[in-house]
């Protein structure tokens, strides 16, 4: 809402500046976010006279005006014609500003005849649209040499309020008023609400029936007779253009100037293109089409709320007109509507429509149902000041205003919530700061609640007032005592361990937006994720069913900004359709580029290795041992680098490099490799590996290394796991020292070497001893894989 | 020879031994002399050898000197062959030298997101004061999102434009949250008071991206509801976390503000941690308006069960993504949904 302070001013007389004032309403909870000068660009623009419109010598278009300035006589360029001597006109001389421009106007040669500045249309002077001719100032009453700006008042400063949707009072400038009158002290003026009327009744002339009375429970309508058709004045166009309306003509104007100042909706209906006349306020039916004021038809449902006529409908209530009841230029009869609509019924259609304007606004937030008669009057007296024409005598309407609520509030309450003592005084004090009724009740002060004061429902909105009124500085400070010692949820402390393992692994943390975009999703083939309704951007269509593609993204995107080397991670949430969804939480990395980093590092790139490596050092710090790798993955994995990945014997995550084909598509350079595993998993794989509590061995163990050569297609797993079951209980330790292949080694075979060791708890293990496992071993491992003992 | 000549002998080959011995240059060659002067075919051991042939007087003395003058070259062959060692170690070492201006070789570094760095710090600062962390679903229902929390179907805060919806065949009623205040009302479904928690977590809205919004944040969400809890509650509690975020001289302003599910509510201002409230290019007017709070509403209260007659509370809502931008000087809040790790590496070291 934008308040111009002179207009503020016209109900609050007070004297303090603009800041002062802001200053001041923030404080009571009317947050002025900006106080705005938006003539600022306007500088030095003086009325002056027209004495002679002669041809341009070399041009056609072009016209010479001269000019009395009240300081003398000069002459100016102009494009168009419709000034005549006599006429005054705004002149931005030499050295002045306007708004549209951003040098200061100097004398320049048009078409070789010299220009002193120019005469402005309303667009450029900013207070209209208007650019089809010279703004002419003739009935104004401003004396020639006048400064425009002061004369038209365009140099007050104009608070910029930011309305919270529980005060709808404040979306007029008398509601501003009233809580800048309360904050000042200073008495608050009344609307001038007085009309001249006729002795014809406005009653006798068209009917109102209320057929939906849930969504209009009370309708009024003034009507005014011989009404013409002009301009408004320019300060009130000024004032308009400030509060963010548009001028268009006197009757518009001054619909539009009393919302502005008084909160109430006004809708003006040509009477004669009025069936009837009379007014019907109905529900649609489901399918009703209304073409409005925007030109585009409107197509209904059976909650939208219509202003008919006697045959058709011709609005759609407390949104817009429809084109064929409006008024223009032929209009001479006015039935002005001044209303009450129910706020949801209005939100839900505007909303439904994606139609917002001033009235819808107002509405769907809550108007004053006490405020139909000062609107209406207010309305039709600037209608008659600005148009002419006569206002007949009295409303037409239907309906009855409301009862005012009395609401009750206990000061002893009060107290206990806001933590300092408020008395029943105090009370009394604050509500007749706010021109608010009370009496006592008991023990509690009943406060009679106002029409505009939609916020206050029940006793908890009045301590709000008490509070507001007397400042948010008197509440004292003390720590509340917790009965209990702080916690947290074990799945919250897994999802810090993990970040803290993944950062430990050397991974950096990434917080990506949890969204999927189509592609995404087909990467895995995934066909049960959640849709977002609504999205923003396209690319964010779904809501992520895994970590992976976000991570392969970060991948790219680092790439593509020139960065080689990728270690990040996220522990965050994935979503899929359910019963009716489901959230899982998941810890996922990805690496990529090369493996070591500067003069010492190694050159090799990333693979699954070392992604493998990475998940050992997570599940490590994590302390879950029981996990293995199962089998190969499908698309989008390389077949034959990755694994799913098993968690105390249930698929718990997956490991492995993206299949080249697939990175390519999304412009990933070289290997890349992820790991991601599920915090359901790991929480279930926690508790498993817990110490192993044992002595120092205190014999000494008998090592032996042995290389065996075997078929290329049989895994290390399983070669190690054939050690570990041979060696029984004497070995105690078997490293992979050497993986070797290529010549002297026949072709599909490959050499693995183990670093073994043999102990006995109880005794140094003799030679022949440890030959008789390491014997065991190498028979079991030939008899079961087909190892031949290269070196032993 | 006798014993007279033997002592002339031996006192001889003593002298040329010792000379031999430091005449020497390299540990090979004084190998070789040690053979020459103590060897078995030295002179010396044939004198060693010919003492059998004297009497037992010359035996006895001339044997003495034997020794002594043994000791003597082996001696002297030990303070030569360790000072070869010496030399030959320290040559070595000098070989092996290393340049330890040359960068060390490290194992990858990790760090965490500042989000993580922030949400964490923001945690245990409640832990201290006996909060628990609670938690809900991101996809949230309509009654816990909003009608729980005093925002019915016509209030003006639930156009469409503001909230991200899912579609889900047959559950219109679900979107993703607009605020972690949805699991306010899901522990206080789940438990009677007294309730003191915090609820971290992701929130969405229908906003497009800029310098300073985000359609996806987070927010830390507190709540307390017991007997007796007052105003001057929520502006202690709120000076505690403000001043363990940003020193303990910090100041706060309450004002007034209006949120659907508080009643009074009111937005919180720190005094800027920067110039300490004389204005400066952070804060501009030497505030920093952080948050919203307030009196739980006593209708949310009482749609949750509570008495709202015996019970009173507070809450309040801190954006984390808004204390990292003031707490690290990030100028645009884009770069917390950025994986790039140049800008990750600035956080390596912190936690």
């Amino acid at each position: 809402m934008k308040v111009p302070i002179d207009w503020l001013r016209d109900f609050a007389p007070t004297d303090l500046e603009a800041d002062e004032l802001a200053g001041l309403l923030t404080h009571r909870g009317v947050k002025v976010e900006a106080v705005l000068r938006p003539w600022d660009g306007l500088d030095g623009v003086i009325v002056v006279r027209v004495l002679e419109v002669r041809d341009h010598p070399n041009s056609e278009k072009l016209c010479v005006a001269r000019i009395a300035h009240g300081t003398g006589e000069s002459e100016v360029v102009v494009g168009v014609r419709n000034m005549t001597p006599g006429d005054l006109v705004p002149w931005a001389p030499p050295g002045s500003r306007v708004p549209v421009l951003e040098e200061a106007l100097g004398v320049r040669a048009l078409r070789g005849v010299e220009s002193n500045g120019m005469l402005c249309s309303p667009r450029e002077l900013a207070i209209g649209q208007d650019h089809r001719g010279i703004l002419l100032l003739n009935d104004e009453g401003f004396e020639i040499g006048a400064d425009l700006k002061r004369a038209l008042r365009l140099d007050v400063p104009v608070l910029d309020i930011e309305v919270e949707p529980n005060r709808p009072d404040f979306l007029s400038v008398y509601g501003v008023a009233r809580e800048a009158a309360a904050a000042t002290g200073v008495p608050l003026a009344l609307p001038d609400l007085a009309v001249p009327e006729t002795a014809e009744a406005a009653a006798e002339i068209a009917t109102i029936r209320l057929d939906a009375p849930d969504g209009c429970p009370r309708y009024l309508a003034r009507i005014l007779r011989g009404v013409g058709r002009r301009s408004s004045p320019l300060r009130a166009q000024a004032r308009l253009t400030a509060g963010g309306m548009r001028p268009i003509d006197a009757i518009v104007d001054a619909t539009n100037y009393a919302m502005l100042e008084l909160g109430q909706p006004l809708h003006a209906f040509d009477l004669d293109r009025l069936a009837g006349p009379g007014i019907v306020v109905r529900r649609a039916s489901e399918g009703e089409r209304l073409t409005t004021l925007d030109g585009v038809e409107r197509i209904l449902d059976a909650r939208d709320l219509l202003i008919c006529d006697l045959e058709r409908s011709v609005a759609i209530a407390g949104v817009m007109g429809g084109g064929t009841s409006e008024v223009s230029g032929t209009t001479t009869d006015v039935l002005l509507e001044s209303a009450y609509f129910t706020r949801g019924g209005v939100l839900l259609t505007a909303r439904r429509l994606d139609l917002h304007t001033e009235a819808s606004h107002r509405f769907e937030r809550g108007t004053d149902p006490e405020g139909l008669e000062a609107g209406a009057a207010r309305g039709a007296a600037l209608i008659t000041a600005w148009a002419g024409g006569q206002v007949l005598r009295g409303v037409a309407g239907a309906g009855e205003a409301p009862v005012r609520r009395w609401i009750s509030m206990r000061p002893a309450r009060a107290s206990a919530l806001l933590g300092y003592p408020v008395s029943t005084e105090d009370t009394e004090t604050v509500f007749r700061v706010l021109g608010m009724r009370t009496r006592p009740d008991d023990e509690a002060i009943a406060v009679e609640v106002p029409g505009y004061r939609t916020d206050v429902d029940r006793e908890v909105d009045l301590i709000e007032e008490v509070v507001r009124i007397q400042g948010y500085d008197k509440v004292g400070s003390r720590l509340p005592r917790s009965p209990n010692p702080g916690g947290l949820p074990d799945r919250y402390v897994l999802a810090r361990r993990a970040k803290a393992a993944l950062r430990g692994a050397g991974l950096r943390e990434i917080r990506p937006v949890p969204f999927s975009s189509a592609e995404d999703l087909e990467l895995f083939g995934d066909r049960d994720a959640v849709v977002v309704a609504n999205p923003l951007r396209a690319d964010e269509g779904y809501l992520r069913t895994r970590l992976t593609p976000g991570l392969l993204h970060a991948v790219a995107t680092n790439q593509a900004r020139g960065v080689e080397r990728i270690a990040v991670f996220e522990v965050g949430t994935t979503f899929r359709l359910g019963d009716p969804f489901e959230e899982r939480p998941k810890a996922g990395f990805v690496l990529a580029g090369p493996a070591g980093d500067g003069w010492a590092g190694e050159r090799r790139s990333v693979d699954v290795l070392d992604a493998r490596g990475a998940l050992e050092a997570f599940l490590a710090e994590l302390g879950i041992a029981e996990w293995s790798l199962g089998e190969p993955l499908g698309p989008p994995f390389h077949p034959g680098r990755s694994a799913g990945v098993m968690i105390a014997g249930a698929p718990g995550g997956v490991l492995g490099e993206i299949h080249p084909r697939t990175a390519e598509a999304l412009e990933i350079a070289g290997r890349v490799a992820v790991g991601v595993v599920g915090l359901g998993a790991l929480a279930r794989g926690l508790g498993r590996g817990r110490p192993v509590v044992g002595t120092v061995p205190r014999f000494p163990p008998v090592r032996r290394d042995l290389a065996f050569l075997v078929p290329e297609d049989v895994p290390a797993g399983s070669v190690a796991a054939a050690l570990w079951a041979a060696g029984g209980a004497l070995l105690s330790a078997s490293t992979l020292f050497d993986v070797f292949r290529g010549d002297p080694l026949p072709p599909g075979k490959k050499s693995l070497a183990y670093a073994l060791e043999f102990r006995a708890p109880d005794r140094t293990l003799t030679d022949e001893e440890a030959q008789g496992a390491v014997d065991g071993i190498v028979e079991r491992l030939r008899a079961e894989l087909g190892a031949e003992l290269r070196a032993g | 020879m006798d014993a007279e000549e033997m002592s002339r002998t031996l006192e001889a080959e003593r002298a040329r031994g010792l000379a031999t011995l430091a005449a020497a240059a390299t540990a090979q060659e004084l190998d070789a002399a040690e053979v020459a002067v103590l060897g078995r075919r030295s002179t010396f051991g044939e004198i060693q050898r010919s003492l059998g042939g004297l009497d037992e007087d010359g035996r006895r003395e001339l044997g003495r000197r034997v020794n002594e003058v043994r000791r003597e070259l082996t001696d002297a062959l030990g303070a030569r062959r360790a000072a070869f060692r010496s030399e030959a170690e320290a040559a070595l070492l000098a070989a092996d030298r290393v340049d330890l201006t040359l960068p060390g070789r490290r194992p990858r570094t990790g760090s965490l997101h500042p989000l993580t760095i922030v949400e964490d710090e923001i945690v245990e600062l409640f832990l201290r004061m006996g909060f628990t962390v609670a938690q809900g679903p991101e996809i949230e229902d309509d009654w816990h999102n909003f009608e729980a929390l005093n925002i019915p179907a016509d209030h003006p805060a639930r156009t469409m434009k503001d909230s991200l919806y899912v579609a889900i065949p047959g559950h219109p009623e679900l979107l993703l949250r607009t605020e972690t205040s949805a699991v306010q009302i899901r522990t206080m479904q789940g438990q009677p008071p007294p309730v003191y928690i915090i609820a971290p977590g992701r929130v969405y809205r229908r906003e497009n991206a800029d310098t300073t919004h985000l359609s996806v944040f987070h927010q830390v969400e507190a709540l307390v509801v017991d007997e007796g809890i007052t105003f001057a509650d929520l502006k202690g509690t709120l000076e505690a976390v403000l001043r363990g975020l940003f020193g303990q001289a910090r100041r706060i302003r309450l004002g007034p503000a209006y949120f659907p599910f508080v009643e009074p509510g009111a937005e919180v201002g720190v005094s800027c941690f920067v110039c300490d409230g004389a204005g400066c290019s952070v804060c501009g007017n030497g505030w920093i308006e952080l948050l919203g709070s307030g009196m739980v509403h006593p209708q949310v209260l009482e749609n949750c069960g509570y008495d709202s007659e015996r019970y009173t509370g507070f809450a309040f809502g801190l954006g984390i993504e808004r204390v990292a931008l003031l707490r690290y000087g990030i100028a645009d809040i884009r770069l917390l949904v950025d994986p790039d790790v140049r800008f990750l590496a600035g956080f390596e070291g912190v936690a």
